[in-house]
């Protein structure tokens, strides 16, 4: 699987201006959608999963996720702030670049938990030499993911 | 959609996040990547789910219970593009009227379903 070419580029916000989680995550979903309801239950979904263990596995990533009801197919948001999140991550740093994964209840081939471990691998890579922070458009930011993927 | 149709939809997300929580694909996944969950993250759905059920009519509790044996986890389907159930697909007529709890179910399969 190829993940730039799941990126949607009205799903990127390369400066984001929350510095919390929750804020973080209402303002990834607004990206997603313009309901009120849905974004709510997409929000309490994946702060619920926050509850049991945060998804900030470290380094300043997040990868927040979960299924829902609310959407029809996978959906992935794109976050990075310059300021930093306080996100309860497991090394206790902040957060500065989040991966949203959300994905529908039937999920032929388990697409969710693919997309899950590639954006993991993803992650690792945007790390190095901290190229995430380069992209100054969310169409930078898809050819940097594209570039990363045609060298793996 | 009505309070009583999003109450339907989390309870329907947890029991599929419980059963996807035990599973072998998802553990492998999460220890790859990282992930840690706390040791009562199942208690903490399992509250969630309390909190829900105790808002929720009991008639409807009683539904979804009866369905969960049948569809395990499609209680609670969408209704495709067209019209069509998304856990039978049969064909739901444009003047169905909503049943208890203004929610509306299948004609064909009864699972309750939503427009989104
Ligand atoms: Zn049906």
């Amino acid at each position: 699987m190829k993940l730039y070419k799941l990126l949607n580029k009205k799903h990127i916000n390369l400066n984001m201006v929350s510095t919390n989680k929750k804020d973080a995550l209402k303002e990834l979903l607004s990206l997603i959608t313009t309901d009120e309801k849905v974004g709510d239950v997409l929000l309490d979904t994946l702060m619920k999963r926050e509850e049991m263990g945060s998804t900030g596995i470290g380094k300043g990533i997040a990868i927040p996720h979960g299924r829902s009801l609310m959407v029809n197919e996978l959906v992935l948001a794109v976050g990075r702030s310059e300021e930093g999140i306080k996100y309860d991550a497991i090394d206790n740093k902040p957060v500065f670049f989040m991966f949203l994964i959300i994905a529908p209840p039937q999920d032929p081939g388990n697409q969710y938990l693919v997309t899950l471990g590639r954006v993991a691998i993803i992650c690792q890579e945007l790390l190095k030499n901290n190229q995430y922070k380069k992209p100054s458009n969310p169409d930078e930011f898809i050819s940097l993911i594209q570039t990363i993927e045609e060298k793996l | 959609m009505n309070d009583v149709l999003v109450s339907l939809i989390k309870l329907q997300q947890i029991d599929i996040a419980l059963d996807e929580l035990e599973s072998e694909d998802l553990k492998s996944a999460y220890n790859k990547i990282g992930f840690k969950l706390k040791e009562n993250y199942r208690d903490l759905l399992e509250q969630e789910r309390k909190s829900i059920i105790a808002k929720l009519d009991k008639h409807l509790l009683e539904q979804y219970e009866i369905m969960r044996k049948k569809y395990k986890n499609s209680v609670v389907v969408p209704v495709l593009n067209k019209g069509f159930c998304g856990g039978c697909f049969a064909s739901i007529p444009s003047g169905l009227v909503s049943g208890r709890g203004g929610v509306k179910t299948c004609p064909n399969c009864g699972r309750f379903i939503y427009y989104r």
